[in-house]
């Protein structure tokens, strides 16, 4: 055959010289693999995830439901509407508004007030009265609030400062908790002890309670619903941050054991770099997984503060306290539209997030597959 | 190098010919296999597993790893046959293949039959056994020993419990007869005093002492075939020594079949009777021992033998191939040793050579011997 | 031969770890992991441990570079004993002592490139000008077979054999004086091992490196070693020059270890010394010779009297009772 040939002449041109590896068609070889940065990897891994893509989604949608949406909106968020025909006085404004008949010129005005804060809400003829939990309709798509404000442009307010009370939240929590987490897990001794005693101290504060006395402090200290909804966030990531310390101690303690961490140490670099360079790239993964989870608890702490009345309060919406609209029977069985959609928006974000957190912690940790 | 846009399209075509195959896999899954497509006939009654033509390969992100490669090799009844290659040539996998353990989906058998001349007169091919059909032949006939003794024992039973466990499930034994032969196990590999070690937890031993437990429970069964894949690697030299003494002396009591697989040259000359010798997935030379380690053609299995540190002490340069292990994606059509090939000549670069016959044991893949056969 | 200049050199190395009990973490007892051991190191060339798991030899190696506190005894570096450094002093000690270790997996940081891994300390002990950096970390790349596109992907990208040579880099880099290899090659391949061999080889023959190359597998420890010590639970049974004690192994352990490992030709059917049993536990040591326990010359003596650590020949040391009277050929 033809290679007889070649193969002589390969010989003649070998014969003199040694066998050498042929290093560069090796090197272009392996230069020419296809290969996936570590990054690209977990993001293939997740995409595959197909609850965590829905989640995504659905994290997507719900912020641009809430950031992007009330542009949209013709109504404001604490806008009142009215209606005409005055039959009944409803209940609902002697509970949110305390009013106040003035006289200006030859026409009568209520003046409504808000029940907490005693800022004016709105002044309007005495022959007009609020719509309140009206039924879905071309004006309001998802009829009105117990407050005479739209239900939908509330739902879309209400979502903003729950995510970003969901965020801010973490934000703290992380913040404080990886420090700690770090300084107990790297330094430990008498340092790890404080600071877990710390930590246990903390995750036996009751909760609830003590936001219940908190929340009555700030109303005796008459502080705005505004500054209410800051301090609440503060608080909650303060009390928050005792669960992240704890993981965080126990990763940065088995990173520590890692070989490379022991050669770190050998090559004998400063300790901030061997921190920041080593260690907390390596406990990444963890706090952002961890930080995911969270999020969805939050969200679901921050309603059902707000369902007891201590969260987010009036004039302000969030969805805990637009679903505690819900507070007897005769309005679960006739007014489903005040308290369905808020409760499924909690729902579907909570889950969300926990289906990302769970796509993610499969993503950074293959062996956990199956 | 390839650009980022090629890159990017290489990985969607790999993703999307993964999906087809998860998907045809998962229909198959449930479908009920009739006996009679994996019955089948031994081509040597002599042999007891017959591996023709297998292909396993692992369906990755970054593309087929052709794990097993077309191989094709016979344990014959009563032999030790050990298979040597370094990390990732396949020989794990080949093992696991047989015990159909594979990580499915990603890793499956493609192609190819695996016989086992079974227990009742039946041969199975395992290749395409169903899932019933291969619990009954786990450990009642073919049992595996494990490289690491501490994670193949349960940490909160004691010794006894796991070795009856086994008892239990694939025998009728009585449960005194089933005390009886645990601790029959426990002294036949060496251990004395059997009844304490019945009642001892796997911490409480030494990692030798768990190693010959882990022995006794595959030997529980009475199986045909014992695949022990890197029994002594985890172990010390002097307590490797022991229980490479005790296989042997099993060897002679049992009338079992052992597939040894090892990286160690050392170990399997001292304990095979056949050597299989695989590079990426392939196999490159199998014999006899006495052809493999007294007559080796291969230039890789010249290479690793004279890479071996022996203890002669002479102070030059220690023998070492060049280059590395291929990467075992999109590997090219011709042997796959090429790169690093000393004796490399103009046919390697025809499509990969395949087993030609040196001797009657001994067969070798290589094109220099192609050229010696036609001559 | 104490002509020579002696890099490193240990006095009576003790390192126990307490064992704690009860509510009061009460210590009951020690774990002597190293127990006593002296031996030196000579400029440029490589001292060989030896001994199989458990022995103290890793503790040995980690305790040298400060990685753990020792309990007792000195290491002196070129004169200064590195166990009375203080903090300062030790970083500025720390390029000279280097160290590889076993598991070429997990002693590479998998967030950080190649190049950022080699010549991260580089930076930080400002060996080289911020200029000429990168040039320098790509020559000693070069040097240990990598290639110069490697220095940007990650390790995970990477054989065994090719992050061993990551890990090689990183320690030599630094141009130490002293390097301590805690078994480089016992997680790789047979062909790959050859290979980091002979670049531990070149390097040292380069740069004038000492070793001290810790390994299980006698072969290895042979091929690269010019002394070589031999460890049972804790303390040195039998140090020498490499070629004495492969001709002359005077330990019963010694000569069980180069006896078990097994020989890659079916013809050779070797006289086996076939040690009985298990290691003993290092928290409860046999009293005596500690090996008499396994030794298959055990005398009555054997287990009352810690033989004598001693010379016997000009270099070689051995601690057996069988030689007391004279009996050394």
């Amino acid at each position: 055959m033809d290679y007889k040939e070649d193969d002589e002449l390969l010989k003649k041109e070998n014969a003199a010289e040694e066998f050498v590896y042929d290093e560069e068609a090796a090197e272009d070889y392996e230069a020419n693999q296809v290969f996936m940065t570590p990054g690209q990897m977990v993001f293939r891994r997740f995409m595959r995830n197909r609850l965590a893509v829905v989640g995504i989604c659905a994290i997507v949608f719900m912020f641009l439901f809430c950031f992007v949406g009330p542009f949209f909106s013709p109504y404001s968020e604490t806008e009142l509407f009215y209606k005409t025909d005055i039959d009944e006085h409803p209940d609902a404004e002697l509970i949110y508004y305390r009013t106040k008949a003035v006289q200006r010129g030859d026409m009568k005005f209520t003046v409504y007030y808000d029940m907490h804060t005693g800022e004016e809400c709105d002044t309007v003829p005495t022959n007009i009265i609020l719509d309140t939990r009206a039924k879905p309709s071309k004006d309001h798509i998802l009829g009105t609030t117990e407050m005479g404000q739209d239900m939908f442009t509330r739902l879309m307010y209400g979502g903003r400062i729950s995510l970003m009370l969901g965020f801010v939240v973490v934000f703290v929590e992380l913040l404080i908790g990886v420090t700690m987490g770090g300084i107990a897990g790297y330094y430990g001794g008498k340092v790890d002890m404080i600071i877990m005693r710390m930590v246990e101290i903390f995750q036996s504060i009751p909760f609830i309670p003590l936001m219940l006395i908190i929340s009555s402090l700030l109303i005796s200290f008459k502080v705005s619903p505004r500054d209410k909804i800051y301090y609440t966030m503060f608080i909650m990531g303060v009390i928050y941050w005792a669960g992240v310390a704890r993981m965080v101690r126990g990763s940065v303690l088995s990173v520590r054991e890692q070989e490379y961490m022991q050669a770190a140490e050998a090559t004998g670099i400063r300790t901030s770099r061997k921190i920041f360079k080593h260690m907390i790239p390596n406990i990444m993964p963890i706090i952002i997984v961890m930080a995911t989870m969270d999020l969805g608890g939050v969200i679901l702490m921050e309603s059902t503060m707000s369902y007891l009345g201590i969260g987010v309060g009036a004039p302000y919406a969030s969805w805990g306290n637009m679903v505690s609209s819900v507070n007897n029977a005769i309005v679960m069985r006739n007014c489903p539209y005040l308290w369905i959609p808020p409760g499924i928006c909690i729902l579907i974000t909570v889950m969300a997030f926990n289906f990302i957190g769970d796509g993610l912690r499969d993503a950074f940790d293959p062996k956990m597959k199956r | 190098m390839i650009s980022e846009k090629d890159r990017k399209e290489q990985l969607k075509a790999i993703k999307k010919e993964n999906a087809r195959r998860y998907r045809e896999y998962n229909r198959n899954k449930n479908k009920k296999v009739a006996e009679s497509t994996y019955l089948t006939e031994m081509k040597d009654d002599s042999n007891l597993l017959e591996i023709e033509d297998l292909h396993t390969c692992f369906y990755t992100d970054i593309g087929t790893v052709r794990a097993v490669d077309g191989v094709t090799f016979n344990i014959p009844k009563g032999k030790t046959v050990g298979v040597v290659g370094e990390s990732g040539c396949g020989k794990s996998v080949t093992s696991l293949s047989v015990m159909r353990l594979l990580q499915e989906p990603q890793g499956q058998i493609s192609f190819g039959s695996i016989r086992f001349n079974s227990k009742d007169g039946k041969p199975v091919d395992i290749a395409k056994a169903s899932i019933k059909a291969m619990e009954k032949i786990r450990s009642r006939e073919i049992s595996m020993i494990f490289q690491e003794p501490m994670t193949t024992l349960n940490p909160v039973l004691t010794i006894g419990k796991q070795i009856d466990e086994v008892l239990e499930l694939h025998t009728d034994l009585k449960k005194n007869e089933r005390y009886q032969k645990v601790c029959d196990l426990i002294s036949m590999v060496g251990i004395s005093n059997a009844d304490r070690i019945y009642k001892m937890y796997p911490h409480e031993l030494s990692g030798g002492m768990r190693q010959r437990i882990v022995i006794a429970m595959s030997l529980a069964c009475d199986p045909q075939l014992i695949i022990a894949d890197e029994p002594t690697t985890a172990l010390d030299v002097t307590i490797q020594a022991q229980i490479l003494e005790l296989m042997r002396d099993l060897k002679d009591k049992i009338s079992a079949s052992i597939m040894l697989i090892t990286h160690d040259l050392g170990v399997v000359a001292e304990m095979a009777d056949i050597v299989v010798v695989m590079y990426a997935g392939r196999i490159i030379e199998l014999g006899t021992t006495r052809d493999i380690f007294k007559d080796p053609r291969h230039p890789y299995t010249i290479g690793l033998m004279k890479s071996r540190p022996n203890m002669i002490g002479e102070d030059e340069k220690l023998y070492s191939i060049p280059g590395n292990v291929p990467n075992p994606i999109n590997l090219p059509n011709h042997c796959y040793f090429k790169n690093r090939c000393e004796s490399c000549i103009g046919k390697c670069n025809n499509p990969y050579p395949g087993l030609v016959s040196i001797s009657d044991t001994h067969k070798v893949a290589c094109w220099r011997f192609i050229e010696e056969e036609a001559k | 031969m104490s002509e020579k200049e002696k890099t490193l050199e240990l006095i009576d190395l003790k390192k126990y770890y307490p064992i704690k009990k009860g509510v009061l973490q009460k210590v009951v007892g020690h774990v002597k992991a190293v127990d006593g051991v002296s031996f030196h190191i000579n400029k440029g060339e490589t001292f060989g441990l030896v001994g199989e798991s458990g022995c103290g030899k890793s503790t040995i190696g980690k305790t040298i570079i400060r990685l753990t506190p020792p309990t007792a005894g000195q290491a002196l570096y070129k004169g200064t004993d590195i166990f009375s450094l203080d903090k300062k002093s030790l970083r500025t000690l720390r390029p000279h002592v280097q160290m590889i270790f076993q598991d070429p997996y997990s002693s590479l940081n998998p967030k950080m490139p190649v190049g950022e891994i080699i010549g991260e300390a580089v930076r930080e002990h400002g060996i080289v000008s911020d200029k000429d950096y990168r040039e320098y970390v790509m020559n000693i790349m070069k040097i240990c077979g990598l290639r110069p596109y490697h220095i940007d992907r990650y390790p995970h990208e990477f054989s065994g054999g090719q992050r061993q040579r990551i890990c090689i880099a990183r320690s030599i880099a630094l141009n130490p004086d002293l390097v301590i290899a805690d078994e480089p090659v016992s997680a790789l391949d047979v062909s790959i091992q050859a290979q980091i061999i002979n670049l531990m080889k070149d390097i040292q023959q380069r740069n004038g490196i000492s070793y001290l190359f810790i390994s299980h597998d006698l072969s290895v420890v042979e091929y690269i070693s010019d002394v070589v010590g031999v460890m049972y639970l804790g303390s040195l049974v039998e140090l020498a020059p490499k070629k004495e004690l492969f001709k002359h192994p005077a330990h019963p352990y010694t000569q069980a270890l180069l006896s078990a490992v097994p020989v890659p030709d079916p013809d050779v059917k070797m006289n086996r010394v076939l040690l009985q049993g298990d290691i003993p536990s290092p928290v409860n040591p046999p009293s005596g010779c500690k090996f008499h326990t396994r030794c298959p010359y055990a005398k009555p003596i054997c287990s009352e009297v810690t033989p004598e650590f001693k010379e016997h020949a000009p270099g070689h040391k051995c601690a057996c009772h069988l030689y007391n009277d004279g009996s050394w050929v």
